[in-house]
């Protein structure tokens, strides 16, 4: 018989609603008559809001549910309003262009909940199925453009590439079942600790599990899809993978971070090691890639690899400071990343492309736009006083206290390297003339006010980011 | 746990396969002519290349008959169990099974279900065209 006191059905709220309205949203779908699908999309928007709050309220509730395999403590809980919120912002990118088709807005929502199991779960089979949750959807999202062969390129190479990761974490999975006789994250963890277990064959299993996750985050060397798949899929979906899925990623390497750093040391080495490797080649390759690009979502793609290089190093201190900067960070990340993509979407519908000579002498034609694209892209580089400069210094401050100086000076070098390549966008769209028969991108209502959405938090939270920080502080315990 | 027996009964399952193929190699009579080197093809005479391109309608409902054949598959265990496992069973298979009917639903209202999707005007341009060659012929 189930013994049905560890459901705990009221923590799953959040959940339930997200299926119940994604079903709805389907239907009517099905039986709409008019052409267009912003009502879809509105919905969906509606839904994404009506989850924050539900998760703000209940799923703060202690304890674990759904037989233990998800867990509703502050991370989880800050997991689940930060994914509802990018997909927010992540679908309000989406209808400037898809106006005629429902299907994106409820792939959206079917990742969206794919991520929510992912931010609490507290099981590895849970989490396998979470993360391919997330990952499908973005699949057929990244093929999107009909008919236009990059972006039926960057979908198949999404799937390949995603199948591959997925096969090698499960296999990794399996290893630690084996050798655990568990499936229970805390279960597994337990077992490392203690017990006299093969450390040789427990680097293999987290090798494998790190390579799995790696694909997902694009950590080095497991990066070469990344920017083939962001430059073809359409632009809001571009954004959106390259803070959700990504983000989700993290999600998932965080609730693992119990079993990776179980063990003091395993065949010589220990987690700090590992990570640091990652994280130091993830920042080094993303940004010497990114300095030969002339196409902005490829310059973007090589950015945000770049970037997952800055919040590994985070894992790699992995203390309760260093976790704090990787959560403020990622929020950061959100605004100002996902503000650099609505600029570039918003070049490729009006402008014909996204390269740098498309957006030449933008500061003449679109000065407004032009000096949000400017915030966004120092912020990136971390340049104070915007947000960038204080998720970086978070980040670097944890290392430092952890006496991590080598990775703390290659994160250094690294934003160094980072401004060359940003700067030269910068350039291009203030220093230089636009050409004769430059048009120029109509400043609408929409596109105003997701635009100041976007370079508001990343203005302010450069100057007053205390709330922000005790939030997180709060979310870590 | 102790993985032993496993690894044995993996060596010894390559080695039937190696010791089999080997067998086969040395006492079998190899007398080779054009009718035994040609594909089989249920007694057909092979016609053309196989590497040819599969009308993408194929996986659509080959994709389709997965899905409720994966439903049948957890539906069986289930209902097998389904009186010790009791009042909660049911209302989990019957979420499952109302989930899975919005996408036979969605599937039906996109009319996926007919092999030539009636209101697609690239379909119809496509028929127009090979109707045109035929007559042209």
């Amino acid at each position: 018989m189930i013994d049905l006191s560890q459901l705990n059905l009221t923590s799953f709220i959040p959940e339930l609603t997200l299926v119940i309205g994604t079903l709805v949203l389907i239907i009517r779908d099905l039986v709409r008559k008019n052409r267009s699908a912003l009502g879809i999309g509105w919905g969906s928007m509606v839904l994404l809001g009506a989850l924050i709050i539900l998760a703000l309220n209940i799923g703060a509730r202690p304890g674990t549910y759904l037989f233990g395999a998800l867990i509703g403590d502050g991370v989880a809980v800050f997991f689940k309003v930060f994914f509802a919120s990018a997909v927010l912002l992540a679908i309000a990118m989406t209808l400037f262009t898809f106006k005629k088709q429902g299907e994106p807005y409820i792939l959206l929502l079917s990742s969206v909940l794919g991520m929510f199991l992912l931010a609490g779960s507290m099981d590895i089979v849970t989490l396998a199925v979470a993360i391919e949750l997330v990952s499908i959807p973005s699949y057929i999202l990244a093929t999107y453009h009909r008919g236009d062969s990059r972006s039926a390129e960057a979908g198949l190479k999404y799937v390949l590439y995603g199948a591959v990761s997925t096969g090698v974490m499960l296999y990794g999975f399996s290893l630690l079942y084996g050798m655990s006789g568990a499936t229970s994250i805390p279960d597994i963890a337990a077992y490392f600790a203690s017990a006299d277990f093969s450390s040789g064959l427990f680097l293999v299993a987290i090798v494998l599990v790190l390579a799995g996750i790696g694909y997902k985050i694009a950590m080095v060397p497991f990066h070469f899809w990344c920017p083939d798949v962001y430059e073809g899929a359409p632009t809001p979906f571009t954004a959106f993978f390259s803070v959700a899925p990504k983000a989700a990623g993290f999600a998932a390497l965080f609730r693992l971070m119990d079993i990776f750093g179980a063990p003091a040391e395993f065949a010589g080495m220990d987690t700090r090691f590992l990570f640091s490797i990652a994280a130091a080649l993830t920042m080094t390759f993303g940004n010497l890639g990114a300095l030969h690009q002339i196409n902005l979502k490829r310059l973007l793609a090589y950015s945000s690899i770049a970037h997952a290089g800055y919040i590994l190093m985070g894992f790699a201190a992995g203390t309760h400071d260093a976790y704090q900067a990787v959560l403020f960070y990622l929020v950061v990340y959100l605004f100002m990343n996902l503000g650099a993509f609505l600029v570039v979407d918003a070049a490729g519908r009006f402008l014909g492309g996204e390269t740098t000579s498309h957006v030449k002498g933008l500061g003449k034609t679109s000065p407004a736009l032009a000096v949000a694209l400017a915030v966004f892209l120092f912020s990136l580089v971390g340049l104070p006083p915007l947000a960038g400069f204080i998720g970086k210094f978070y980040l670097f401050k944890a290392l430092i206290a952890e006496n991590m100086w080598t990775l703390a000076l290659i994160g250094i070098a690294n934003t160094a390297i980072s401004l060359i390549y940003y700067v030269r966008v910068i350039r291009d769209m203030f220093i230089y003339e636009p050409e004769e028969d430059a048009k120029s991108i109509p400043m609408t209502f929409g596109l105003s006010l997701l635009t100041l959405i976007f370079v508001i938090p990343t203005l302010v939270l450069g100057v007053y980011w205390g709330p922000l920080a005790q939030w997180v502080e709060a979310a870590i315990g | 746990m102790n993985f032993g027996p496993i690894f044995l009964f993996l060596i010894a399952a390559g080695g039937v396969v190696f010791v089999a193929l080997f067998l086969n190699r040395m006492l079998a009579p190899r007398k080779p002519n054009p009718e035994k080197l040609s594909t089989y093809e249920c007694g057909e005479e092979a016609v053309g290349s196989p590497w040819i391109r599969f009308n993408t309608r194929f996986y659509v409902i080959a994709l389709i008959f997965l899905v409720f054949d994966v439903e049948v598959l957890f539906l069986f265990p289930w209902a097998v169990n389904l009186k010790s496992l009791g009042m909660f069973a049911w209302i989990e298979m019957a979420v499952f099974i109302i989930i899975l009917s919005v996408g036979l639903a969605y599937v039906w209202a996109k009319r996926d279900l007919e092999w030539i999707k009636p209101d697609s005007d690239e379909i119809q341009a496509a028929l127009r065209q090979s109707s045109q060659t035929i007559t042209d012929k």
